[in-house]
């Protein structure tokens, strides 16, 4: 995004418009950047209010989603550069939201991706990340080189991740 | 940077169970690339949500530990319990008991004789009752007439 916007006529209302039907792509992506959906949803309200202030900047030519979604990774940053330096304190509002629909969307994706991925796979990114055994237990436990546990779990990382796009 | 030195460090912060978004370089790579953006975002959120959607589906595939089935002094309990079995099985095969007294199964413990009148110039008859060794039941008794000349 550039600093200094770049005066040229606007439509307001055909960018307001815009931003109502991008809004979802982005509090999508937010709230999976999110530990909490209060705060995704506070960042896309922050999101949308910096974006209407530069919206002289905006160029109708380009991928305007796109750039939303930038801006809106760009607040999510500073939120956590915010949260750093203030840690927050037990019993604040930033609570940890409770399970809405998309995180049950969320799982039900990877419930379905994972049973499509390779056996071997599916074991070492399930004892990994989920029953947190070590790489090198899962090297002994396979009798497999440790890099050789390495690349199947980064196979198996970007197949579950192939399998989402390939159902955008 | 390069796609695959992105890839490289994204994954090493993963194996090293750091999350790859506290990497400075990695994010500025993220926010110039939507679709990238987009694609690492959903994979970060896959990957933390895999321990709740295991959690609910299957048990855990390796136990860290192998459960014990018996406590360790109901083991010991067990196996005192066993060798005491055995070793009653063991005398009472190697001394046998000695086998308990039984009355005589053979002879006559008893008798009695008793006239049977007859009639003149008939044969003398008596009849004698034996009473044999006794039985789980009572007593055995049987009984014989016999008849001589007078």
């Amino acid at each position: 995004m550039r600093d200094q916007p770049v005066p040229h006529p606007i439509d307001e209302q055909g960018f307001a418009q815009f931003l109502q039907r991008a809004e979802p792509e982005v509090r999508r992506l937010l709230r999976r950047l999110c530990t909490s959906h209060a705060d995704a949803d506070d960042i896309l309200q922050e999101t949308l209010a910096k974006v209407w202030r530069l919206r002289a900047g905006f160029d109708p030519q380009q991928n305007g989603t796109g750039w939303l979604l930038q801006a809106a990774f760009r607040c999510f940053c500073d939120h956590r550069q915010r949260l750093r330096r203030e840690p927050r304190t037990a019993g604040s509002d930033d609570l940890v939201a409770p399970e809405c629909q998309d995180d049950l969307e969320l799982r039900d994706e990877v419930r379905h991706r994972l049973g499509r991925l390779a056996p071997l796979e599916r074991e070492l990114l399930v004892g990994f990340h989920a029953h947190g055994h070590s790489l090198r237990e899962l090297a002994a436990r396979h009798c497999l080189p440790l890099n050789t546990v390495k690349s199947h779990l980064q196979r198996a990382r970007a197949r579950l991740q192939q399998e989402h796009h390939a159902q955008d | 940077m390069h796609k695959t030195e992105f890839q490289r460090r994204w994954h090493e912060h993963l194996d090293a169970r750091r999350d790859p978004l506290d990497d400075q370089e990695l994010c500025e790579q993220l926010a110039a690339d939507p679709e990238l953006l987009q694609t690492m975002a959903t994979q970060r959120a896959q990957l933390f949500a895999l321990p709740r959607v295991i959690a609910r589906t299957e048990p855990r595939a390796m136990p860290r530990r192998p459960r014990q089935l018996l406590h360790r002094g109901a083991l010991v309990a067990l196996t005192a319990g066993l060798a005491v079995v055995v070793a009653t099985v063991a005398a009472a095969w190697l001394w046998p008991a000695a086998a308990p007294t039984l009355p005589p199964t053979r002879g006559i413990l008893a008798a009695s004789l008793r006239e049977t009148l007859a009639p003149a110039g008939a044969a003398q008859s008596y009849t004698i009752h034996h009473f044999g060794a006794p039985t789980p039941n009572g007593r055995l008794s049987t009984y014989e007439t016999r008849s001589e000349r007078r």
